[in-house]
């Protein structure tokens, strides 16, 4: 069965694309979450929608489950092949079709990175808004497929917001446009419910996305202040009075210092406890409005200090420590764990000392960098693999987590998915009942289940065997 | 076979339950009478209710303020089930966040929050009456479209009673949230051929220091659209920009069809962008600042408004679909146009204004503009709308089926009032 579908493929792509050999498929063993590996039968690399439709139809005809992955940053475990599978990789598939000026819209393939749609369409003095961390590698298409957030969905939403239609290869190989750039709609928001579907309801190969004007004016602060508490405080009150920054992040002080000891250092203050890095962008009499309310904020909350962004050149540096903070991790120790949770923004302060005490409790090294703005956490453990007992401490402490967030009235995932490694959690959160609504929802798009199997919903459900490297949280011990 | 009133009481009480008649004005004409109507006050009632209808083979109506554009349900018996008790509001004021009972109307949710400085994200026509669950299952937008987006990008999380009687929710009450599919946004929209909402929870907004609206005139609605459209290309912070007909403006000051400028922010942003605004040098007749809430006709296209019928089309398509319209419609119909989102909303104090022969040759001239203009998104839409766009049926038909037929076996719920694959 292998030998004849990878024979067919091969006719299909050539062996170019195609790719078999031992070495070529273990670098898509997994994605950016390493610590669930499969690796593929055979990794496909189509350059249109016809290819991938004929990719599509042979996995049926072979009964052999097939896998999309945009550039393999998630972090979650959702691009991970499943065993015996074949692994559908859109990158090739990165022109960007069309860019209507007038009516704010770009038709692109899903290879197209991130950042290049908003270099591509920057002389027209537009912008695409989503900007997850790793917007200069990760594809549009992966964006749909997690429904990918980033630093500035705060003021202006999150992938699903911005994505207005698409073309969508369905598991049995048929074409189907969903959703319009119009508004308006008849029938059921079924480009609603694939985005963000993990790649689970079908393969994204074309997408309208909503373009917005450049803000004239952006205003960049960093504060710092004594603890996080007081600074969790001031992200409360920047709300209350009436200001939706365009952003609004915080970093602990052990990210801090591994950000001012990396190359992505940004000049934040080693002696700090907490800086929150707040922009505001729009009108400029708007911002000059917010900016008001902003500084009073700082003042009452007691920042140690504020940092105002002179030129674009200190808000890229301000911005860089941010965006490089979880690569600064990866000097603290061989392995990093990566939580996302998210809780509602007034539970912050109350929230983060819990997850400090379970840290310190187990032993283990906490940073934390997140989403203050819309309570949007990153707990991030080093740890070294290698070492069983601290591997199981990580694992403790996921779950720990994961079980404070929900009791304080929070979710699983703000930003990266399910995937493999929540998918045990789901239970957690939800009940019998509306798992099985999500099982039909899914079902009706994917009846045979050989599009990305395994994902999002517990294992008991539909049955894939991923082995993880580590026992690590959401993994099936 | 019908489910009668004293089964429904058994579920309810019998203060809950009567029977629809033909002298009672209070409910839309379109619903089928005698009825029976039936009043739950509990996901778990709504559950048995549900369970009755499905044994009996009777189908089920949700309604909420029944302001929705009606068209008949198939044929047969219905039990019609009014979420007004569901009408509890949970405000997490530091959290920006509503949740509410689906029977809330939004007049109730919107004074629940604006006490906090807060707001509702839409702007749904028949606002007094009008209830969340009824604008989520319809997704009524309106003059927010621009601003602040889509109804389906407002709801953080859902509880619904599917046609199979069980319950399920979505999302949750955060801001941020991709744990599980997005069922939240496929039952925005449905119409409630999915389950019946019970409970909604919404992002919320600030509410905006100070506004205004800025109004010129112009000899036509045309005219008024090609200076907006100048306009959305020069000034990036419009909260809304409309064209309206002369009809549309006959209550406001001055004469003929006219441009309007919704401005909303901080006090300084709305003085300077105001500024900016009336500098502009456009053709027009006269001008006028106004009140953020002159001309309401913008905030609830439905006022006074036997029929209604909605088109989207891309911004740049506006006008042309103006000028198709004008060529079919009588000159009692009156126009709103958003020309910042391509939202068009027509309407009529007659319930049957629209020639058949007229309407079909609507559509073919509308076809000419099908790569631009999107299907029917009017709450009223129906099976026959698609003769107005018959090559824009939307995508992926068969798999709604499959959708339907998975959460609503029996198809007890809303009957006809979902398009159909084939």
């Amino acid at each position: 069965m292998s030998a004849a579908i990878v024979k067919e493929l091969e006719h299909l792509l050539g062996r170019e694309r195609c790719l078999t050999g031992p070495g070529q498929v273990l670098a898509y063993e997994c994605d950016a979450l390493t610590h669930f590996k499969s690796v593929p039968l055979a990794v496909l690399l189509p350059e249109s929608t016809e290819e991938v439709q004929e990719i599509v139809r042979a996995c049926v005809r072979h009964e052999v489950p097939f896998t999309p992955r945009g550039a393999g940053t998630g972090l979650s475990g959702g691009a991970v092949p499943a065993p015996g599978g074949v692994l559908i990789e859109t990158s090739r598939m990165k022109r960007v079709l069309h860019v209507d000026v007038d009516n704010r819209i770009a038709i692109v393939e899903p290879g197209v990175v991130n950042a290049h749609l908003s270099r591509d369409v920057a002389d027209h003095g537009l912008a695409y808004a989503p900007d997850p961390s790793s917007q200069i590698v990760c594809t549009l298409g992966g964006n749909v497929a997690e429904n990918s957030g980033g630093p500035h969905c705060l003021k202006h939403g999150a992938t699903a917001k911005h994505v207005l239609a698409m073309e969508v290869v369905l598991p049995d190989g048929d074409l189907v446009q969903l959703g319009s750039p119009a508004p308006g709609g008849a029938g059921l928001d079924l480009r609603g419910v694939v985005l963000g579907s993990e790649g689970t309801l079908g393969i994204v190969t074309k997408i309208t996305c909503r373009l917005v004007p450049v803000p004239p004016c952006v205003e960049t602060f960093l504060a710092t202040f004594d603890e996080m508490e007081a600074a969790c405080h001031a992200v409360a009150r920047i709300v209350a009075r009436g200001v939706i920054p365009a952003a609004m992040e915080a970093l602990d002080d052990r990210t801090i210092s591994a950000v001012e000891a990396s190359v992505y250092r940004a000049g934040y203050p080693e002696d700090a406890a907490a800086v929150i890095l707040v922009e505001l962008d729009g009108h400029p009499a708007q911002v000059a409005a917010e900016r008001q309310e902003v500084e009073e904020v700082f003042v009452e909350t007691g920042a140690l200090s504020v940092e105002t962004a002179r030129d674009p050149e200190h808000t890229q540096r301000l911005w860089k420590g941010r965006k490089g903070a979880f690569g600064a991790m990866g000097r603290l120790a061989p392995d990093l764990y990566v939580q996302d949770a998210v809780v509602p923004r007034s539970k912050l302060p109350e929230v983060l000392p819990e997850i400090g005490r379970i840290c310190d409790e187990l032993g283990l090294r906490l940073a934390n960098v997140f989403h203050a703005g819309e309570g949007n956490l990153h707990p991030n453990i080093s740890y070294d693999g290698r070492n069983e007992d601290e591997v199981a401490r990580v694992v403790d402490a996921g779950r720990r987590i994961i079980e404070l967030c929900l009791e304080a009235g929070g979710s699983l995932s703000g930003e990266h998915g399910v995937g493999l490694e929540k998918r045990e959690f789901m239970g957690l959160l939800f009940s019998e009942d509306d798992l099985e609504t999500m099982a039909r929802v899914r079902t009706a798009f994917n009846p045979d289940e050989l599009l990305n199997p395994g994902k999002v919903l517990p294992t008991s459900r539909a049955c894939v065997e991923v082995k993880p490297v580590h026992r690590l949280p959401g993994a099936p011990t | 076979m019908t489910v009668s009133t004293e089964q429904l009481a058994d579920i309810v009480g019998g203060n809950h339950v009567r029977r629809l008649d033909d002298d009672n004005p209070s409910f839309s004409e379109a619903h089928p009478r005698p009825s029976p109507m039936v009043w739950p006050g509990s996901e778990d009632e709504v559950r048995d209710i549900l369970r009755l209808a499905a044994r009996n083979g009777c189908g089920v109506v949700p309604i909420g303020g029944d302001t929705a554009p009606r068209i008949p349900n198939e044929p047969g018996p219905v039990v019609l089930l009014s979420l007004a008790r569901f009408a509890q509001i949970d405000h997490a004021v530091d959290d920006l966040v509503l949740t509410a009972g689906a029977g809330t109307t939004f007049a109730a949710a919107e004074a629940a929050v604006a006490a906090h400085g807060h707001r509702l994200p839409f702007s749904p026509p028949h606002r007094d009456r009008g209830t969340l669950g009824g604008i989520v299952a319809c997704a009524a937008e309106g003059a927010t479209l621009n601003a602040y987006g889509a109804v389906r990008d407002q709801v953080l999380g859902i509880r619904v009673v599917h046609g199979d009687s069980r319950a399920s929710k979505a999302g949750g009450r955060v801001v941020k949230n991709v744990t599980g599919y997005d069922l939240c946004r496929l039952h925005t929209g449905a119409r409630g051929a999915l389950g019946v909402i019970t409970e909604i929870t919404l992002r919320l907004r600030h509410a905006e220091p100070s506004a205004c609206r800025a109004l010129w005139r112009f000899p036509t609605i045309q005219a008024a659209w090609e200076a907006g459209m100048t306009l959305r290309q020069r000034h990036h912070h419009l909260f809304a920009l409309h064209a309206l007909d002369p009809l549309a403006l006959e209550k406001a000051e001055g004469e003929g069809a006219g441009l309007v400028a919704t401005l909303r922010g901080a006090e300084g942003f709305v003085e300077v962008a105001g500024e900016a605004l009336w500098a502009e040098d456009l053709p027009a007749t006269s001008r006028i600042i106004l009140p953020p809430d002159a001309i309401p006709v913008i905030d609830d296209p439905a006022q006074e408004a036997g029929s209604w019928l909605r088109v989207g089309v891309l911004p740049t398509a506006g006008g042309p679909l103006l000028d198709t319209l004008q060529t079919h419609l009588p000159s009692s119909a009156r126009i709103v146009l958003d020309i910042l989102t391509g939202l068009c909303d027509v309407t009529h104090p007659d319930q049957d204004w629209l020639d058949p022969t007229e309407e079909t040759a609507l559509g073919g001239d509308l076809e000419s503009l099908a790569a631009q203009v999107d299907r029917p998104g009017d709450p009223g839409f129906h099976l026959r709308r698609f003769s107005l766009f018959p090559s824009t049926r939307p995508g992926g038909m068969p798999i709604m089926d499959r959708i339907v037929h998975a959460l609503d076996p029996e198809g007890i719920l809303n009957p006809g009032r979902r398009e159909l694959a084939g």
